[in-house]
């Protein structure tokens, strides 16, 4: 029996993740029937809502690569520059802070009191107000898309080897000629890859559209099933919802694992390019140069810009502490995130054990293969899907306002637990296979291995995936809305709860509180625990 | 004294199929082109990899079936064979115990290697600070610590200088001196061990092809 010890980790990390995605799976088949999908499907409200997800992610993906190419181009040539460099991370940050912060940013910049409409109101004096519907839900979707493609077509000029570079240079290949013979073929492959994650993050972009969407006139499949359950509270619909887009993320899921199997997108911007001088003396690319940062600067400088002055006009900060509500959701953030953070890296670690063994040693790849999917099965459960079929299955068994907190954090962590996978997974099995043979001559096996020789070698990847999981847990604000109260509120539920009743300064104290603790967790992980050198 | 009675493994290649005997205290040099399958023999011997068929005895012992941690084999590899997470000092521990739980007395083994290896002012150093010869020295006091006799080394100095090479080739004689070590050691420069190694061994599509003693070698390259 012990030969099979380490089987023990994964299983069990695999039967907790499949226990919640049943219980709520068994919630949603409940409730449906094919008759009832059948007819809400012919809904034409439905039938609207599929159409304008899919609308809305094309849109978004298209612009944001077609603003991001000419972008990434252009700024390759100025990457030199420390300015530059300290943009690009903060453009980063925003893809990687919690949602609510960089929508906050938009209202700031684009909203009816907005930044823009105050200068609309000087210039052409009356307010513009185009910030909520399809244009506000384009906006956001470009300033958080743009940075992350930005960095991914980067990458991938960073491929092109320097010798190239002087070959083109010393034959005098103009602008057109470098792009099509030199740049095109470098990132032509990681445009499309880069579009399908695009794509699917717009697809599932409930923060963006809850908020900016304006009703329920644009709104994606997630937003639906909220309004089905918290507003209207039909969960026939929901449920139908439910099936569609458990049936539309799948594809989806099976696209994406197809094309960024390969890859491994790296948590934190270290770009360092190889590019070589490219002169800029000519006047006409000079001044499409500019153009092109003015662009970029519009799309994602403008917004953190907005959002900074906003959080620094939170002049009293000692008046933070004697908002109760305030500081409930701060303790409720930190306990739900750390819990639910910490959890995600728990089970990878358990599944990654197994996998590791079942890879490496014995070569089972149809195991590894259904132990790595049960922690990716949340891929095509959207979170508010797992939580609408947990509250359906267990609203008669239990008082839910009293296990809120626990299925809070069991969904989080399903949520975290792919990009834990993808972070420790590569490293882990690095380590293992490197360090296998010293493991065997010294029989170094067993937990004593686990702790004291592979946990301490992977500190730095843990570290990322902790600081991931744990702001990505923060930030959420789909499965807090179902389950949260009073009692348990979150920074996010607070901001939106504040942006909807139009307290902008107590959204803003909320985003400060939220800011400061997501970049101290990111920026302690990446200084602290980060690679050693 | 080890014997190998044709050993069979699969390679992507070819299968391999190698037959040697070694004498107790004897320094064999295998040499062979890259491929050959010379770092398999020694994974074969070390229990890294489990032989197909055949069979390899130690003094006697048939050790196929034996977890490489149980077999009186230490290994010296080219790189990796240091844990960076550990200090000097613990990453020789680990040859008396990889719990790294130690008594007075194991404590007291480690501060006499590290004497003996010229590295106790290292002995809470990073690994990563080392130079590569400092690296090479630290993985080579774990071993002195293991007690084993069959010392197995594959392409450990190739990356280092050629005077360093040199110095650990005279550190390695050495211990085996001292210690009645047997020694296999696959070779990236084998010009250079004809004064050390007791005989060529040299490695072809995963057979042993010859066995040259290092006079003739030299006369073979002159």
């Amino acid at each position: 029996m012990r030969k099979y010890n380490w089987l023990i980790p994964g299983l069990l990390a695999s039967f907790l993740i499949l226990v919640i995605i049943t219980v709520s799976l068994f919630g949603i088949i409940k409730y449906s029937s094919f008759k009832l999908i059948l007819e809400i499907i012919n809904d034409r409200y439905i039938q609207s809502i599929i159409y304008f997800t899919i609308y809305q992610s094309l849109i978004s993906c298209f612009l944001s690569i077609l603003i991001a190419l000419p972008l990434a181009l252009t700024i390759q040539k100025y990457l030199k520059y420390r300015l530059v460099k300290i943009v690009l991370s903060l453009a980063w940050l925003s893809f990687i802070s919690p949602v609510i912060i960089g929508v906050f940013a938009i209202i700031k910049l684009h909203g009816i009191s907005g930044w823009i409409s105050d200068v609309s109101l000087f210039v052409i004096g009356e307010k513009l107000e185009y910030i909520y519907g399809l244009n506000g839900i384009l906006i956001a979707h470009i300033f958080f898309n743009v940075p992350f493609a930005l960095r991914m077509i980067l990458g991938s000029l960073n491929t092109i080897p320097n010798e190239l570079w002087r070959v083109a240079i010393q034959n005098n290949l103009n602008r057109w000629q470098l792009f099509k013979i030199l740049e095109w073929p470098a990132i032509r492959n990681n445009i499309l890859i880069t579009s399908a994650i695009i794509f699917c993050l717009c697809f599932t972009s409930f923060v963006v559209v809850l908020i900016l969407g304006g009703g329920p006139k644009y709104s994606i499949i997630e937003v639906a099933i909220y309004y089905a359950l918290k507003i209207e509270f039909n969960i026939d619909r929901a449920v139908a919802l439910g099936i569609i887009q458990i049936v539309l993320a799948s594809v989806l899921a099976l696209l994406i694992i197809s094309f960024t199997k390969n890859y491994r997108i790296e948590p934190y911007i270290k770009i360092n390019l190889k590019i070589p001088n490219i002169q800029s003396n000519n006047y006409k690319i000079l001044t499409y140069d500019i153009f092109i940062i003015l662009v970029g600067i519009a799309v994602f400088l403008l917004p953190i810009i907005a959002l900074i002055v906003s959080c620094l006009k939170v002049s009293n900060f000692y008046s933070l502490i004697g908002n109760t509500g305030l500081l409930n959701s701060l303790y409720w953030t930190i306990i739900l995130g750390f819990s639910s953070g910490i959890l995600s890296v728990l089970l990878s670690i358990m599944l990654l054990m197994t996998l590791k063994i079942l890879i490496l040693k014995y070569k089972i790849k149809w195991l590894a293969v259904m132990i790595e999917l049960s922690g990716n099965l949340i891929l095509i459960l959207p979170p508010i899907l797992l939580a609408t079929g947990i509250f359906l299955s267990l609203r008669n068994i239990f008082n839910i306002q009293q296990i809120a907190p626990y299925v809070i954090i069991g969904i989080n962590c399903l949520t975290t637990i792919p990009f834990s996978i993808r972070i420790l997974g590569s490293d882990y099995i690095r380590i293992s296979s490197i360090y296998s043979r010293l493991f065997d001559a010294y029989n170094i096996r067993g937990i004593s291995r686990v702790l004291k020789y592979e946990i301490p070698m992977m500190r730095s990847s843990i570290a990322t995936s902790l600081a991931i999981s744990i702001t990505l847990s923060m930030g959420d604000l789909g499965v807090i809305s179902l389950f949260g109260s009073t009692d348990i509120r979150t920074l996010p539920l607070y901001i939106y709860q504040s942006l909807g009743s139009y307290r902008m300064d107590n959204a803003a104290e909320g985003i400060l509180l939220l800011l400061i603790l997501t970049t101290s967790i990111i920026f302690i992980a990446e200084q602290i625990f980060g690679e050693k050198k | 004294m080890i014997k190998i009675q044709n050993i069979s493994v699969n390679l992507d290649a070819f299968k391999t199929n190698y037959s040697l005997n070694v004498d107790n205290g004897e320094w064999i040099g295998i040499i062979g082109q890259s491929g050959s399958g010379k770092s398999t023999l020694l994974n074969l011997i070390a229990g890294f990899i489990y032989a197909e068929s055949g069979s390899i005895r130690i003094n006697s012992i048939e050790i196929n079936s034996i977890h490489p941690s149980e077999r009186p084999v230490s290994c010296l590899f080219q790189e990796n064979n240091l844990f960076p997470h550990l200090s000097v000092y613990e990453n020789i521990a680990i040859g008396i115990s990889p719990s790294l739980k130690l008594n007075a007395g194991e404590k007291k083994q480690i501060q006499d290697t590290l004497d003996y290896l010229n590295l106790s002012d290292k002995s809470n150093s990073d690994i990563g600070i080392l130079s590569g010869g400092e690296r090479q020295r630290v993985a080579i006091g774990r071993i002195v610590l293991s007690n084993k006799n069959i010392l197995l080394l594959d392409e450990p100095f190739s990356q280092l200088d050629p005077n360093l090479r040199i110095e650990m080739l005279n550190l390695i004689r050495k211990i085996r001196d001292e210690k009645q070590l047997t020694i296999i050691m696959v070779l990236h420069t084998p010009i250079e061990a004809i004064n050390y190694v007791d005989r060529f061994i040299q490695i072809k599509n995963g057979r042993i092809n010859r066995s040259i003693k290092p006079t003739e070698y030299s006369l073979e390259i002159s």
